[in-house]
């Protein structure tokens, strides 16, 4: 059974305007996005901004009320859960957000911001969970004296550990990752990346890791979902995803992504025009617009997901041809 | 070789603030030739952006002072002129664009205004013939919709808005185009277009670029020169080809083991140890050897001076330098 598994998620913001703030559109921020995620893997999910990625994110974790579709977390679906529930299942799935200095408190010291799960969730009396802190602390490679300082004390690299070390607390079993090492410099970004692959196996976590770094999500992830304009177009296995993207977006994306080396030599795609807005997403396949092969068919069908072989899901017509 | 465009020589600037002096720049050396890219590249606080701001004369003073050190550009030391002399040459003959183009354009005035605006203020011709230079300059960079001299900044997308900065930025033909960082705010297709134009715009006019970027995969696909920068020094130059294929330095070495790649799949990426050091408290002898898995006696004592290691490539650091020593013992010999 998948540890979790999410099926034609759906959510719309509504725009508003005029002087009675009356609803005049929507913004199709997740558009009937489905996927599954194994015990122990890490799904990554890229896309562009305004892709819907961390939308998604948000909303499998109910921190966004999903408007329509069905997310199960160990067979059971956690849409229906009273607030009281979900903020008990909660403790099993735990969010790492992309900038740690908004998402700390800037007026706790660090021991109370990781003890703070533990008390929500009455895990251990007061001793216990001052060992444990300590024990976190030293998980995520910082030491017991940091646990008196203030989050301003710290750098971003260390306050991204503070921010993995909060998210553990509770041990969970899934963690979503949104933008983990987005804002960090590059010698950390590796640092970071490292830890949350050693904490992987050490603690058997699963991690949905949203990024829009494509090279980052290649080297954490088992599995690539690819999104665009609030859909997921492509999903497969990660080597098989990069060996092989057959869905166009996924193709121009990654020969977007500029290589750190001056012989890779490789032949660019360059899309032509921006990214739709999602207050009025093109009909038919959202990319047709940008799309170097788009046919009389794209224009008017959405296309489905389809397996195009050995679990290599793509939506695009070209596939039927 | 030909007068280079700008070269700058032991460049100090130093911010005077009331917690200590920040060294942000410290004895930096660098030149632009004539239609060369230059890639100067380095993490968060190594002095990137303030070296740029130095050479447009946009350096807060106090607390910022160049303490020691020129910048010459066309013959000129930049450090000697005054606002006026530098308001002229900046937009003429250097022109800037930055990470963020929704901050650097005006959100009340049109497109077409601030371009024409540009031209006019350095050059006198008719608001009709500097309308026609807007529409002609918009077209280069990939804006064929004559609209859009009469839209407002917000009307435009990311990437469209960065079109407008570099057709501004380009539009008098400088000499030099600074592009601090112009593709990260931007997604990575339409970094791929903003690249692919300022190349070609490079080739065109012949424009001299120094870009600052955080990002290796941009210099090495963008840059024929690389300077990586370290606590405000030069820790390495070298042409493109030498720096990605036979890195000197530790630190460049460290860094381009830390970037996951696309074409190769490690179980787990090199991190270079610890962190950048406080600007006001830095260390002792070379700057980076408390994070450097090389490190010898001599660095936590001594500066480390840039040294030749190869035909047009530079490092500061002691084991090339004992290379230098052993290799030069050798000719003599």
């Amino acid at each position: 059974m998948a540890l979790m598994s999410v099926r034609n998620l759906k959510k719309t913001f509504p725009i508003r305007g005029g002087i009675f703030g009356k609803k005049i559109g929507e913004i199709k921020a997740v558009d009937d996005v489905s996927f599954t995620v194994e015990k122990g893997e890490t799904l990554g999910l890229v896309g562009e901004s305004g892709c819907g990625k961390s939308t998604t994110g948000r909303t499998i974790l109910r921190l966004y009320e999903p408007t329509a579709g069905e997310v199960e977390f160990e067979g059971k679906s956690i849409l229906q859960y009273s607030p009281e529930e979900m903020r008990k299942a909660r403790r099993e799935m735990q969010m790492v957000f992309q900038d740690p200095f908004a998402s700390l408190n800037p007026r706790q010291r660090i021991g109370k911001i990781l003890e703070e799960p533990l008390i929500v969730h009455g895990l251990g009396g007061a001793k216990e969970r001052k060992e444990q802190v300590e024990e976190l602390l030293k998980v995520v490679g910082l030491d017991k004296f940091h646990m008196n300082r203030y989050p301003h004390q710290f750098s971003g690299g260390q306050r991204q550990r503070i921010g993995i070390a909060r998210a553990l607390s509770t041990k969970p079993k899934l963690i979503v990752a949104d933008e983990p090492v987005s804002a960090l410099d590059v010698s950390i970004q590796s640092q970071v990346l490292n830890l949350m692959m050693d904490l992987q196996e050490q603690f058997e976590l699963t991690y949905i890791f949203i990024a829009h770094d494509l090279s980052v999500v290649k080297h954490i992830s088992t599995r690539v979902g690819v999104m665009y304009l609030g859909r997921m177009v492509e999903l497969a296995g990660r080597d098989e995803l990069y060996r092989n993207p057959l869905h166009p977006y996924t193709q121009a994306l990654m020969s977007a992504v500029p290589i750190p080396d001056p012989d890779a030599g490789k032949e660019r795609i360059i899309l032509s025009g921006d990214v739709p807005s999602p207050a009025n997403p093109p009909l038919g396949c959202a990319f047709h617009p940008r799309c170097p092969y788009a046919m009389d068919v794209c224009k008017e069908v959405r296309p489905e997901m389809k397996d195009a072989g050995g679990g290599h899901q793509v939506a695009c017509h070209l596939l039927d041809q | 070789m030909a007068q280079p465009v700008l070269e700058i020589k032991h460049l100090k600037l130093h911010f005077f603030t009331d917690k200590g002096v920040v060294r942000a720049v410290d004895g930096l050396d660098l030149t632009v030739q004539k239609g060369e890219i230059v890639g100067l590249v380095g993490e968060s606080g190594c002095g990137k952006s303030v070296t740029s701001l130095a050479i447009m004369g946009l350096v807060p003073k106090p607390p910022g002072k160049i303490v020691d050190g020129s910048i010459i550009f066309a013959g000129q030391d930049l450090t000697k002129l005054n606002n006026k002399q530098m308001r002229q040459l900046r937009g003429k003959e250097i022109a800037m664009i930055f990470q963020e183009p929704m901050t650097s354009l005006n959100p009340l005035f049109t497109i077409g205004n601030q371009l024409i605006e540009a031209i006019r203020t350095h050059e006198k011709i008719s608001k009709k013939a500097a309308r026609e230079r807007a529409l002609d300059i918009l077209k280069k960079v990939g804006i064929a919709r004559e609209g859009v001299l009469d839209e407002y900044p917000h009307q435009l997308s990311g990437g469209m808005r960065q079109r407008v900065m570099i057709a501004m930025a380009m539009v008098l033909r400088p000499r030099l185009l600074i592009a601090d960082e112009p593709t990260t705010a931007l997604d990575v297709t339409i970094q791929a277009q903003i690249l692919d134009l300022m190349k070609s715009l490079n080739e065109e006019f012949g424009t001299s670029v120094l870009l600052i970027t955080h990002d290796l995969g941009v210099v090495a696909e963008m840059c024929d020169r690389i300077i990586v920068m370290y606590e405000g020094q030069v820790a390495e130059e070298a042409d493109q080809r030498r720096l990605f294929k036979n890195p000197a330095h530790p630190y460049t070495q460290g860094l381009l083991k830390s970037i996951p790649k696309l074409d190769e799949q490690k179980k787990r990426l090199y991190a270079i140890p610890g962190q950048v050091p406080s600007p006001f408290n830095l260390p002792a002898g070379c700057r980076f050897a408390p994070r450097c898995e090389f490190a010898m006696e001599i660095c936590r004592k001594e500066e480390p001076e840039i040294v030749k290691v190869d035909e047009k490539h530079f490092s500061r650091c002691f084991l090339n330098q004992k290379e230098a020593i052993d290799h030069g013992a050798h000719e003599r010999s």
